[in-house]
């Protein structure tokens, strides 16, 4: 059981203003929130939909985010997809999925 | 905008199919996908990822059929997160990825480990409003 493909891609605009945290480890780590916009069906079925999407970069990669990246920008990303599992404080167990993001290009005109 | 997912994986449990008020079909099943890395200092490394899938519509009906536990799929779509409160009144999230492409890869290995964890955090069932076509 070793093959398997795990893959997200994600071209969208930040919701939030990236986070830049040191973990544990000792290594950067920097969270922050994508938002896309599809549309789909036709006529007056045409719904759009905004869909939320957390990420999670790690590394030096983390801390370029934090230095290029504001609410708004717009970035290309992949990475792969992981849920974390934990029990809150009355014991319900509660989930994330977050995109792990490997590459990721800033897609937003430098103004300086 | 650009919102896509790929996933290549076994099932975790057999397709479970529904239908909506609407008369429109709608598979669910999770998908375990094996990710190996090395770290620094070159040792071999694992994680496992579980996936929600919902599949719609014909699509889902050979889902159905077709695959079950422990075979092996690949899926193309878009992810979405849902909301909902549970009976507690807590907000509850679930990701899913919702299918838009399938793929039967056959063969079937034993996963004897089962499928994701219980139901204590079942979503409601997805309705006529979330067909995405």
């Amino acid at each position: 059981m070793s093959d398997g493909i795990n893959k997200a891609t994600l071209l969208g605009n930040l919701g939030t203003g990236p986070e830049l945290r040191e973990a544990t480890s000792g290594q950067s780590v920097c969270n922050f929130m994508v938002a896309t916009n599809s549309t789909h069906g036709r006529g007056e079925y045409r719904k759009e939909k905004t869909e939320w999407h957390r990420v999670v970069v790690w590394g030096r990669l983390a801390e370029m985010c934090v230095e290029f990246l504001t609410k708004g920008s717009r970035v290309w990303l992949e990475g792969h997809l992981q849920t974390r599992e934990w029990e809150d404080r009355q014991g319900s167990l509660k989930k994330k999925t977050e995109i792990v993001v490997s590459r990721i290009i800033f897609l937003d005109k430098r103004t300086s | 905008m650009v919102n896509l997912a790929i996933v290549v994986g076994n099932l975790g449990q057999d397709p479970e199919l529904r239908t909506t008020d609407g008369g429109t079909a709608v598979c669910n099943f999770s998908v375990a996908t094996n990710r190996v890395w090395y770290n620094k200092d070159k040792e071999k490394q694992e994680e496992v990822a579980w996936h929600n899938i919902v599949v719609w519509g014909r699509q889902a009906e050979n889902c159905k059929e077709y695959l079950s536990k422990g075979r092996k799929v690949y899926i193309r779509g878009r992810m979405q997160t849902r909301s909902w409160e549970d009976k507690e009144g807590v907000k509850r999230y679930r990701s899913e990825i919702v299918a838009e492409d399938v793929k039967f890869l056959g063969g079937k290995e034993d996963s004897g480990s089962g499928g994701s964890t219980g139901r204590r955090d079942a979503p409601p069932p997805l309705d006529d409003s979330d067909i995405p076509f």
